[in-house]
């Protein structure tokens, strides 16, 4: 026999929510209209939450660290990975920012909401830059041209214009005529395997 | 020569401490079922706590007190919770009502887990109609503990929520494949 759950009253509501972590409270939501709208009701959860542009939403109280983390993988959509992370669908993780913060009714005045993202933009010079958006305590809109090592990700391999690639490397014209030909550029292991990295190539 | 039994008095296990003798009252529940209690007990529930303190301060009898709001079987259920508790501190529950993590007692996990969950529902219930804080932290903390783990699907079941989700956007595109 199921335990009527949304007909407890709000306070009482407001007791099992607290004693819930955002996951499993976002599965509650999901279970219904009525159920999305209730979570909202029990009253607020003093939580944070955070988005990092298209990285991964990160809600948190205190010590407590709840993460929802984008992926490609249809399979893996939804699964929780350990009690704190679930993995949800990439396309789909600014839509789901906003239906959390909404769920759980972050909207007001002394609730933590920081959303941090970037686009890429070209000024008319072809300078190529990021428009850094950051919705925080104070909001922002700040242009950032590109810092390599500012900007890069850990995991992330910088692929060089050519000019940059070939400034410094002294390489036979006839071999490198070759890679000019093809559109694609060659990436860091291909490059490896050509000489490119110091390496004197034959003559 | 046989080993000299320890003539030293062992601990006796912890006796209660003498206290005054139990005043028991019958409270009767809303479909005539009456029952028996410690009026200690019944102090854990706020409400009942005033109508026994207005009894007391008008110097009236206590012989029954009616509560209109719970049913028998639910109301033996508070009452035997109660009884359980009856030395605790009243602050205690009250401090924990604001943690984010309870901990529930074995006794009290044993006592809540075996209930079904209509009756968990009704006994959480008449513990908010009494205002009683520790059944109802331990109650709440029961039934989130319950949902842990649990899909959506799984969650429907448990809270008998029959509406299903409309999915309108990307990010739930694929919940129910």
């Amino acid at each position: 026999m199921p335990i009527a759950l949304l007909k407890f009253p709000y306070d009482l509501l407001g007791e099992v929510f607290k004693q819930c972590n955002p996951l499993e409270l976002y599965f509650l939501s999901k279970c219904s209209k009525k159920a999305q709208k209730t979570v909202k009701l029990g009253g607020s959860m003093n939580w944070k939450i955070c988005y990092w542009g298209r990285e991964q939403i990160l809600i948190w109280r205190d010590d407590l660290n709840y993460i929802f983390d984008p992926t490609d993988k249809p399979e893996d959509y939804f699964k929780i990975e350990s009690c704190e992370s679930m993995k949800i669908p990439k396309e789909g993780a600014f839509d789901m920012f906003f239906y959390l913060i909404e769920t759980f009714g972050m909207l007001g005045e002394d609730d933590y909401i920081f959303m941090c993202d970037a686009v890429k933009v070209y000024k008319d010079d072809g300078t190529e830059a990021w428009l850094d958006v950051e919705l925080g305590d104070v909001s922002k809109l700040e242009f950032l041209v590109w810092d390599p090592d500012r900007d890069m990700w850990e995991d992330e391999e910088l692929v060089p214009s050519d000019d940059e690639r070939y400034e410094d490397e002294e390489f036979d014209d006839e071999e490198f005529d070759d890679e000019e030909t093809e559109d694609e550029e060659p990436d860091e292991e291909e490059s490896d395997e050509e000489g490119f990295d110091g390496e004197e190539p034959e003559s | 020569m046989a080993p000299k039994k320890n003539s030293a008095k062992r601990p006796q296990p912890s006796t209660p401490k003498p206290s005054a003798p139990a005043r028991i009252v019958k409270v009767q529940s809303s479909d005539g079922h009456i029952l028996q209690a410690d009026v200690r007990a019944l102090l854990l529930s706020s409400t009942l706590a005033a109508t026994i303190k207005g009894y007391d301060d008008e110097n009236k009898p206590l012989e029954k007190l009616e509560v209109n709001n719970v049913v028998g079987f639910t109301l033996k259920l508070v009452l035997e919770w109660c009884e359980k508790h009856k030395e605790d501190d009243p602050a205690i529950a009250q401090a924990e009502k604001d943690k984010k993590n309870i901990f529930i007692p074995s006794w009290d996990r044993h006592f809540l887990t075996k209930l079904p969950m209509g009756n968990l529902f009704d006994l959480i219930t008449a513990a908010y109609h009494l205002d009683i804080t520790g059944l109802i932290n331990y109650g709440c903390k029961t039934v989130a503990n319950s949902a842990k783990g649990k899909s959506t699907e799984e969650m429907r079941e448990l809270f008998g929520i029959p509406e299903p989700w409309e999915q309108p956007s990307t990010s739930t595109a694929t919940w129910d494949d």
